[in-house]
């Protein structure tokens, strides 16, 4: 009895299929991680400005630069374009992630960042300590990007549609991404959003001893009504309001106003003398705060330990 | 507790005694009355407005650069007040910051309440000092009460070894804090009833945001376990931590952190969500060896 040697050739469809199945599959991750990115496209240029790849100074294009890749990439994966013209640069892409990932997990284990400084490829909406990063992007980037090699046939023509359709789209979500801070997209582009509980706000991941959680960090949150503005203290628009804010502030009984800031002790102390705040001023860490917001001052209601409402500003017109 | 800011009410008076004599003889004595007392009247006396609820602070008082021992400050934060109080200074002193105004007023106008607040009484004649200047590293505020230059800032950094009396003492936020947490009961006289010698050292920095909410918590439970096997130990580290060697040798990164000794030998500790509650966090290590 003879039994068939392994074939990998196109001939065998379920090669092909794999083939198709895995650069899908790294289409749609690419995809996933630029809306991250596209819905708050100022965190994603002071993460290449905290990375020092803002080349001539020039972050916010080559963040754009980035992003339109990234999404070109994405959509021609998502097609099924398996050509070298695409697979080529989508490789150096993903080298390049892991490059940065790999750099921040090294970092890490060096005791030179702590571990919330992880690769923000996903925006805001993940919460990856260097190592998670590192891993899980070497299985979701490598192992569907060397699958995605197998059961290709020969390059036909050029898909003249496929490509245009793909420029149109990459220029639409490039113009998504230029409007996004202006669009109501806060409790999607961000951890902080109705339900979510104060115990999940936090900076660290589980597995972190050192996890600081923002019911532990505050516990009153854990019981009755508090809008708490999220707030780095030197907002023209926050200034202005404080008055008003220290005013309704003395007028309540039943809520509590706080502001969370991560600015430094100095500003702090600064606010303090000359704005006089009938309101509670709380120092959080940035990184518990960081992932709150897109830009700044922003708000939120928490009753009884659970987020129940937020504003894209100061709460003013809801007290 | 919130406080609120009062307002003093204008009093109307009315006569209701019909007037038999012509009017002229004393409106004309009445504006000549007027007259005198806008005339003599110190333009920078006024009767001011009631203002309660006044806590008391760690704030340290100079005046012409020397401390002013025995200085009591207090702090109305609805009112964005703080009152000054010392032998040596010849009045008390309010700083009303929102309106960037110092003035003094009449001793007789403030009231010591029974739970340690106090209050501007209604009437207080305020003598105006003019405004105050933020100082130069910005802990405080410097001004001038009758041509003598007063600071009030906040004190230096506790550094070392302290009991809880010290933080208490150090500022009065720590103690009202501390009655404001109760630690759980069950687990309180769990922790009575063990029987190794324990002793927590809590790492702290008065200057640290997150200590002031959590170190009273485990002041609560330092309270709560007086007379037992447990002992508690608070060390003030100085801002930036890194150069003090205590810090150093026990190889502390970040404040506050609670370092649970059993039998003189390191049993964990407590950080970050430990501090939720923190008597749970002593047992869990007591028990399982985490926190």
């Amino acid at each position: 009895m003879t039994t068939k040697p392994f074939d990998s050739s196109p001939s065998q469809p379920w090669i092909r299929v794999l083939g198709i199945a895995a650069v899908v599959f790294l289409g749609l991750v690419f995809l996933v991680a630029a809306l991250g990115k596209a819905m708050d496209p100022v965190s994603f240029v002071e993460q290449i400005r905290a990375e020092r790849l803002d080349f001539f100074g020039l972050a916010e294009a080559t963040a754009f630069m980035a992003l339109g890749l990234e999404i070109a990439l994405g959509l021609a994966l998502v097609t099924g374009l398996r050509r070298w013209w695409v697979l080529a640069p989508t490789a150096a892409l993903v080298a390049f992630f892991l490059f940065l990932s790999g750099r921040a997990y090294w970092r890490f284990e060096h005791g030179l960042i702590d571990e919330t400084e992880a690769c923000g490829c996903f925006g805001n909406l993940l919460n990856r300590t260097p190592k998670e990063a590192f891993w899980q992007d070497l299985w979701l980037l490598v192992v569907p990007l060397g699958l995605s090699l197998v059961g290709r046939g020969k390059e036909g023509a050029l898909p003249k549609r496929r490509l245009m359709l793909i420029g149109l789209l990459t220029a639409a979500a490039l113009v998504f991404a230029w409007k996004a801070p202006d669009l109501p997209l806060d409790d999607l582009a961000t951890r902080l959003k109705p339900g979510v509980g104060v115990n999940e706000i936090c900076a660290g991941s589980e597995e972190n001893p050192e996890q600081l959680c923002l019911d532990a960090l505050v516990s009153d949150f854990s019981d009755g009504r508090h809008w708490v503005v999220l707030s780095d203290l030197d907002e023209p628009t926050f200034l202005e309001a404080v008055p008003q804010l220290n005013e309704w502030s003395t007028s309540q009984s039943e809520t509590k106003l706080w502001i969370l800031t991560a600015a430094s002790a100095e500003a702090v102390s600064t606010f303090q003398w000359t704005q006089a705040p009938a309101f509670a001023v709380q120092e959080a860490p940035y990184a518990m705060l960081r992932p709150l917001h897109r830009r700044l001052p922003r708000s939120f209601l928490v009753e009884d330990g659970e987020v129940t409402r937020t504003v894209s500003d100061l709460p003013l017109t809801e007290f | 507790m919130r406080r609120v800011l009062g307002y003093r009410k204008s009093f109307l008076i009315r006569t209701t005694r019909p007037l038999r004599k012509p009017l002229g003889g004393a409106l004309c004595a009445a504006a000549a009355a007027l007259l005198l007392v806008t005339m003599t009247a110190d333009p920078l006396l006024a009767a001011g407005p009631p203002i309660f609820g006044f806590e008391s602070v760690g704030f340290e008082v100079t005046l012409n650069g020397k401390e002013l021992k025995g200085a009591e400050v207090y702090q109305a934060e609805a009112a964005g007040a703080f009152l000054i109080l010392s032998e040596e200074l010849a009045a008390p002193v309010l700083l009303r910051l929102r309106d960037g105004q110092v003035e003094t007023l009449n001793l007789m106008k403030v009231n010591h309440n029974s739970n340690g607040s106090v209050d501007v009484l209604a009437g207080a004649t305020l003598a105006a000092q003019g405004g105050f200047q933020v100082n130069a590293d910005r802990t405080g505020v410097v001004f001038m009460v009758d041509t003598q230059t007063v600071e009030m800032k906040e004190k230096p950094p506790l550094l070392g070894s302290q009991q809880a009396a010290g933080l208490k003492a150090y500022d009065p936020h720590y103690e009202r804090t501390a009655e404001a947490y109760s630690p759980s009961d069950p687990i309180v006289e769990k922790l009575r009833e063990q029987d190794k010698d324990v002793k927590v050292s809590v790492f702290f920095g008065t200057w640290c945001g997150a200590c002031k909410q959590m170190v009273p918590r485990i002041m609560a439970v330092a309270d709560r376990l007086e007379g037992s096997k447990i002992t508690f130990d608070f060390y003030g580290l100085p801002p930036g931590i890194a150069g003090d060697p205590e810090a150093g040798r026990m190889g502390i990164q970040a404040v506050p952190t609670g370092v649970v000794f059993v039998d003189g030998k390191e049993a964990g500790r407590i950080s970050g969500n430990g501090w939720r509650v923190p008597e749970l966090a002593i047992n869990n290590l007591l028990v399982n060896g985490q926190s």
